[in-house]
Parts: structure tokens; C-alpha cells; sequence
């Protein structure tokens, strides 16, 4: 997003220094799935045609198989043929990740997932990352400021990050 | 493909705001369709009336209303000359040919011609029912007419008197009709035509008191002028002068003072035209408002696009196809428009049976519409879709 004044940048494998402009086009599309804070669903496209235009904006032809088996393991599926504003938060929520890992990307950058969500809405959020991340074998990342998620993100045997049993999910 | 397919569904988001800035821009577009057709329209009615006639010799007065009431036939005539001034025309070696015409009465608005049969040959008429005259009270109607009055051949009808529907009948001197002109596009669709002996006949029956009275009628029979073919092109230097100034009559060439109507007509066009950019400068600025704050609405579903891999190209050409589809809309419906104030203008003009205009031409220089509807609304969009090219990724991570 931003090219490195000095140093060394590798996300994912790719030194990202001296990338051009095009190029980390390209390659963020393919490597970063990013769900933003504020969804940005496009309101005037539906779930389904949101994803498209996604696939659109990396330039890879529409494959609407695809679409269909990222919402259904989201499970929002039925919701296909809905406008955003058709959506509860939760849902919209999970059509905004769906787009994120359309693209297999190998990081999943979430900004503030839980923010303005209650507790039980959170720990869903969370539990809906940690698992998709392992079923797409993909890093997460969760940039916050909310407790909360750091309460909710198991650790495994020697306090290492990253390992994530199944039985949390919740989805 | 893509591209036109998301801006579609982006436009219509906001349904009012693209239906008011599709009518605005149609507005002006139409208003250029509509000059631009009638435009067309008088300049090929008046090409084809026109042709082959260098010259009409009539009564002294205007030479435009001569023009307009011999050769257009949507004038009044300026009088009559007399039969033998005109017989004289033809002994002229610079004229090679002298079409009389006589103007009077009236068959329910269409105007009953007396002339000779060069009228018909002129234009190039065909007969599609029945056969020319042969004698007098005979009449041919112009397919428009025959199609308006639901006249057929060997039926029988009186004039009345004057050119307009009303007017005094002339009871006791029918016409039959004997022939049905092709529809030819002229001014002869509009018109029944009879020989001039019909016209004479008519009124000498009306106003003369006794079989004397007739007599000396008859030597002074008139007609209302005549429409005179140059024998070379060098009579266009001496011939009118010598009308003007040796014989009580007029000269007025056609193509003159057609060119004098149409830059007098050119000040009305002209205000018209600067009216439609007003409108179209109108509709430039709506596109543009329109589109900026659509940026500004949409800037975080552009940074996304932007995070989602799309160039920032891409991100821009998604609001220039939205301008596109603007232009493309308002196009076909100013030039529908258009074609709809045209044909309202030939439906007003058809109840006086004057010139023919109509909706529903599409002549090539139609094309400006459409190019102008992009040029204005793609143009408006230009500097929107810079605000979009610059559209940064990281808006997304700052934008609250």
C-alpha cells in the first residue's frame, strides 16, 4: 500500500520494495485479503455481485463457481441475491470476508473486526477469522484495540499463537 | 464489459439524481435533434421546389412573396400579370421554357393551381390513378391531397374562392377528378392541379354579366405569374433587369431569395442554438456535480477497489463509464425528443397544408447528437474521475 522509504519489506514471500505501482496492484489482490473496518459492501450491487466485481478489480475473469463455494463457507450463501442493505451487521460482516478470501489470498488483514460489535457478536467475529484463516491455510492478521480479542484468541500448549482448535468455531 | 455492466448498477443507485441529469442533457440534445431537422427538411423542400426554376415573373411587390406564393405555395400571390405579357416571355431567346401558374381558389385548404402541363413534367410527376387533364374543369390532386380529402377518380368537387378554407363557393363549377399523382415528395403532393383555363372558366362564369362581358374578359385573362427556365446561364445577368425595368412585372430568382429567407430565419436558429448549449452547459454542470460527490460518497468503495487489486485506471474508468452511459441515454432520448418537436411542428404546419415537415427523418448529420451527448457528459466526468484515479488505498485504512 505504501512503498518502503528504507529498509526491507517480504510479506507472504515477496519483497515488496521496489515493487511497482502495477505490479503491488497485482500482487496485493492476489496475496492480501483485507476486511476493512467500515464494510464497504457496494450498496448498489448485491452480495453476489459484489464478489464479482471484486474479481473484477484483481482482473481475473468471473467465476461465479467460486463466488458461490467462498459464500457458502461463510455460510451466507442464500444471501446472494441480497443489497447490502438487506444485510444485519453479522451477515454483512461475513460477506465482507467471503470477498476478502475470494482471491486465496496467503494474509487475511482484518481491521478492527469487533469494533462497535457486543460480546457475543465479537466472539463470533473472531472465532468466523480464526477459522477461516486455518480452512484457507492463510495468516491472520487482527489489527485492534479491543480486549476482548486477545481473550479470545486461544493459545496453544506453549502459549504459541496461531493454533487453532476446531471446537471454537462456532459458525 | 465489466465495467459498463457496474457503472450501470452504480448509476441507478441513485435513480432521481441520474433520471433528472439524463432529462436535462436530453433537454438540450433535443433541442439540437429538432434545429437540426428542420433544418434538413426546409433546405431538401426547398432544394426540390426549387430546382429548375431560374426565375418567376409575376405581379411588382416582394420578390420573396412571389417566391414563397408561386414556387412554395405557402404565401399569398402579389397579383396577376396579364396572359399576353406572358406569352411574350416565351418569344424572349433567353428563356427556354414558361410554366404559367394561376393561384385564386381554394379546394378545403389545398390550393387549386391553374397551369399548363410542364408543371407536372417539371417535377417529374407520375400519375399513379387515372390520366393527366385533357381539357378544362378537369383536376389532378398531389397524393397528400387525394389521401387528406378522400377524393377518388371521376368524382366531383367545387373550389371556393380565395386560398384559405373559408371562402366564397363557386357553386355552379365543378371539377372532376381525372388522375391521382405518385406521392414525389414536392410541393405538388400538396396541391390540385388543372389546367388554367380551369381558373379563367370559373371566374369568368362568377363575375361576368353577359356574353360581352365575357368577350372582353377573355382578352384580358391574367394569370398570377410565371415560372421561367433560362435558356443559358448568361439570361441570370440580363434577364431579370430587362423584367424590371421594361414591363410592369417582376423577376425574382428563386435561389436569391431563398438564401435571404434563410439568413433572416438563420438570427431565430441562432438564438435557439445558443439556447440548447445553455441547456447542454447546464446539464454539463449537473454530470459534473453529480459525479464528484458520487466520489466523494463512494471514496471508500473505491479505496477497496483499489486494496482489491484494481489500478487506479480501473477505479476511474468505473466513473467514466457511468458518464458514458449518461451521454448514451440522453442521446437516445433527445433524439427522440427531437423527432417528437418536429413532428408536433409538421402536425401544426400540415393544419394549413404548407411545408412538409416531419418527425422521423434520420439524416446523417444526426450523428453530432450522440457525439455531443458524450462529449458533454464525459467531459463533465473528466475531472470526477481524476478525483477517483487518485483515490489512495490508504483512505481506507483512515477514512472514519
Amino acid at each position: 500500500m505504501v512503498a518502503p522509504s528504507a529498509g526491507q519489506i517480504t510479506v507472504a514471500g515477496q519483497a515488496l520494495q521496489g515493487l511497482k505501482k502495477a505490479a503491488a496492484d497485482a500482487w496485493r489482490s492476489r496475496a492480501i485479503g483485507f476486511l476493512p473496518q467500515k464494510l464497504h459492501l457496494s450498496a448498489a450491487l448485491t452480495v453476489q455481485q459484489n464478489l464479482a466485481m471484486a474479481q473484477w478489480a484483481a482482473g481475473t475473469p468471473q467465476d461465479d463457481a467460486r463466488i458461490q463455494t467462498a459464500l457458502r463457507a461463510l455460510g451466507v450463501l442464500e444471501l446472494a441475491d441480497r443489497l447490502p442493505a438487506q444485510l444485519s451487521g453479522g451477515q454483512a460482516q461475513r460477506v465482507a470476508l467471503a470477498r476478502a478470501v475470494l482471491l486465496q489470498p496467503q494474509v487475511i488483514l482484518a481491521d478492527e473486526p469487533t469494533a462497535s460489535l457486543d460480546d457475543e457478536a465479537a466472539a463470533d467475529a473472531v472465532a468466523l477469522l480464526l477459522h477461516t484463516a486455518q480452512y484457507r491455510d492463510a495468516t491472520l492478521v487482527i489489527a485492534t484495540h479491543d480486549a476482548r480479542v486477545a481473550a479470545l484468541i486461544p493459545l496453544g500448549p506453549e502459549g504459541q499463537i496461531g493454533y487453532t482448535p476446531l471446537k471454537l468455531v462456532r459458525a | 464489459m465489466k465495467t459498463l455492466a457496474f457503472a450501470w448498477r452504480y448509476l441507478w443507485s441513485r435513480p432521481l439524481g441520474a433520471a433528472l441529469n439524463v432529462l436535462l442533457l436530453s433537454l438540450g440534445l433535443a433541442s439540437i435533434t429538432f434545429l437540426l431537422l428542420v433544418a434538413h427538411q426546409l433546405e431538401r423542400a426547398f432544394d426540390r421546389d426549387l430546382a429548375g426554376i431560374d426565375v418567376v415573373v409575376g405581379a411588382k411587390g416582394s420578390p420573396m412573396q412571389l417566391i414563397l406564393s408561386g414556387v412554395l405555395h405557402i404565401d399569398a400571390p402579389t397579383g396577376n400579370i396579364p396572359l399576353k405579357a406572358v406569352q411574350d416571355l416565351k418569344k424572349n431567346p433567353l428563356v427556354a421554357g414558361v410554366i404559367p401558374i394561376s393561384l385564386g381558389d381554394n379546394l378545403q385548404g389545398f390550393r387549386i393551381v391553374g397551369t399548363s402541363l410542364d408543371y407536372v413534367k417539371h417535377y417529374q410527376a407520375t400519375v399513379v390513378q387515372g390520366a393527366l387533364w385533357t381539357k378544362p374543369m378537369q383536376a389532378v390532386l398531389g397524393a397528400t391531397t387525394a389521401a387528406k380529402l378522400k377524393l377518388g377518380i371521376g368524382e366531383t368537387f367545387v373550389g371556393a374562392h380565395g386560398l384559405g378554407a373559408s371562402g366564397h363557393a363557386h357553386g355552379d363549377s365543378t371539377y372532376t377528378v381525372v388522375g391521382i399523382l405518385q406521392p414525389s415528395g414536392s410541393v405538388l403532393d400538396r396541391l390540385v392541379l388543372t389546367d388554367s383555363a380551369s381558373v379563367w372558366k370559373v371566374h369568368e362564369d362568377f363575375t361576368a354579366l353577359d356574353a360581352e362581358d365575357r368577350k372582353l374578359m377573355e382578352e384580358d385573362r391574367e394569370v398570377t405569374m410565371a415560372l421561367v427556365q433560362y435558356a443559358t446561364p448568361m439570361a441570370a445577368m440580363s434577364f431579370p433587369r430587362w423584367v424590371n425595368t421594361t414591363t410592369d412585372m417582376q423577376a425574382a430568382a428563386p435561389a436569391l431569395e431563398i438564401t435571404r429567407l434563410l439568413t433572416m430565419l438563420g438570427l431565430g436558429t441562432d438564438v435557439l442554438r445558443a439556447f440548447a448549449g445553455v441547456l447542454l452547459l447546464t446539464a454539463a454542470l449537473s454530470v459534473f456535480i453529480a459525479l464528484w460527490s458520487a466520489v466523494r460518497e463512494r471514496r471508500g468503495d473505491l479505496a477497496l477497489l483499489r486494496m482489491l487489486g484494481a489500478p487506479p485506471g480501473k477505479v476511474a474508468a468505473l466513473l467514466l463509464c457511468e458518464a458514458v452511459w449518461l451521454g448514451l441515454l440522453a442521446a437516445g432520448l433527445g433524439l427522440l425528443l427531437g423527432q417528437g418537436f418536429a413532428a408536433a411542428l409538421a402536425w401544426f404546419l400540415k393544419l394549413d397544408h404548407s411545408l412538409l415537415i416531419g418527425g422521423m427523418v434520420w439524416p446523417p448529420e444526426l450523428v453530432v447528437v450522440p457525439g455531443l451527448a458524450l462529449g458533454v457528459s464525459v467531459g463533465a466526468a473528466l475531472l470526477p474521475a481524476l478525483g477517483a484515479y487518485r483515490v489512495s488505498v490508504l483512505e481506507l485504512l483512515q477514512l472514519r
